[in-house]
């Protein structure tokens, strides 16, 4: 599920960070029970459970990052990023 | 108990004793002392890793190899080798080309990785007594994933034929790899093994998966070989999807309920198999794996039912 977040462009990362932990060790337990995980896999942003066992299409993927955006600065920087992935994938 | 146990548990039937199937992957490796790397890629060390973990573990059932990547490797896909995992595919070859424009070709049994697999299959084979050896092809959606890369589940929405026609491919794939398994291995089970699968709605699954599992069906059957599909994470979802692929046996993860998956298999007269909570009581040590074994035996009953690591 990760991968999908590892396509991102550099202005995307620019202000997403992303980290995946691992259950098989105690830093990850602690992340999932923190997080109150439910299943895995499950993608957080801005700590909330958003895909919980479903990789999102990319379309799924911007429109929750856009909902987590800290400003509009961040959101018109999504959208522009979407409309570019969308042109390139076509 | 043994061989003969796992096949009428995985084909819906009652069996006396419940039988039991370690999944054991590199961890062979471990027992004989040897790199998963190295065992991976020598004949005579998997099959003493094999033989190895089926005497220590007194299994009436275990799997040849436990590595997803042998289809995508012996098509010259890119992956990286691990002292302590299966290697992980890390190129995606039809990521930026088509289908048409790729040079990728349905491996067979003399092609990458194959010669080394079939040759400590019939090593195994011909020593296990009586286990039942069981041959883990790569999936069609997970394979299609390492072509791919994350981009066909966007294709499945929006390209619907693109990744038809992807799926059509890694079908055929995975149709070898079910025949190379059943007819020239000589396993007694092979599953088609989806660790992605529980990642898609159900009506994708019902959409481009069941289809595309159907030719590796299809070919274990014509060997007169027992098949099953393995599917990882949580699949509640598609658990009731996964009964009508027409496998014999559905095998599931340590997320699953086991009273839903049992009613689930028990409707459709399939066997199931699982769920041992591999990482939280095997692997962690969080949960007692005795009680956790009581708990899983418990629910699974005597009616097609296999125990295994979730």
């Amino acid at each position: 599920m990760v991968d999908v977040l590892k396509t991102l462009p550099d202005e995307v990362t620019d202000f997403i960070e992303y980290k995946e932990w691992s259950i098989k060790n105690e830093e990850g337990i602690g992340k999932f029970v923190e997080r109150q995980g439910r299943v895995l896999p499950t993608l957080c942003i801005n700590e909330e459970l958003v895909f919980e066992s479903i990789i999102p299409t990319s379309e799924e993927l911007y429109d929750a990052l856009k909902e987590g955006a800290r400003n509009e600065e961040q959101r018109k920087t999504l959208e522009k990023a979407f409309e570019k992935s969308e042109e390139e994938y076509e | 108990m043994g061989k003969q146990a796992v096949i009428d548990a995985y084909e819906g039937r009652y069996t006396p004793v419940v039988p039991w199937v370690p999944y054991v992957g590199v961890h062979g490796g471990y027992l004989i002392g040897e790199p998963g790397d190295k065992v991976l890629q020598d004949s005579d060390l998997l099959a003493k890793a094999v033989l190895t973990a089926a005497e220590r573990y007194k299994a009436d059932g275990i799997p040849l190899a436990f590595d997803l990547a042998v289809e995508a490797m012996s098509m010259g896909i890119e992956a990286k080798w691990f002292e302590d995992n299966p290697p992980t595919v890390i190129e995606h070859p039809l990521d930026g080309k088509s289908l048409a424009e790729s040079d990728l070709q349905v491996p067979g049994p003399n092609d990458g990785r194959w010669p080394v697999i079939i040759e400590a299959g019939k090593k195994a084979k011909e020593q296990i007594g009586d286990v039942a050896l069981i041959g883990l092809a790569c999936g069609p959606l997970t394979l299609a994933s390492h072509l791919r890369g994350s981009k066909i589940f966007t294709d499945m929405v929006k390209k619907p034929e693109l990744a038809e026609e992807i799926m059509d491919f890694a079908a055929k794939v995975t149709e070898e790899s079910c025949r190379i398994y059943a007819e020239e291995i000589g396993c007694d089970i092979v599953a088609i093994v989806e660790p992605v699968g529980s990642q898609v709605r159900p009506a994708t699954y019902d959409k481009f998966v069941i289809p595309a599992c159907q030719p590796g069906l299809k070919a274990i059957e014509k060997a007169g070989k027992t098949t099953a599909l393995y599917i990882c994470g949580d699949a509640t979802k598609i658990v009731e999807n996964m009964m009508y692929t027409g496998a014999s046996c559905v095998c599931v993860d340590e997320q699953l309920n086991m009273n839903y998956i049992r009613d689930c298999a028990l409707k459709y007269g399939r066997g199931f198999g699982g769920n041992l909570k591999l990482t939280l009581s095997l692997s962690l040590g969080l949960v007692d794996p005795r009680e956790d074994a009581i708990v899983s035996l418990a629910a699974g009953g005597k009616l097609g039912y296999t125990f295994s690591p979730g």
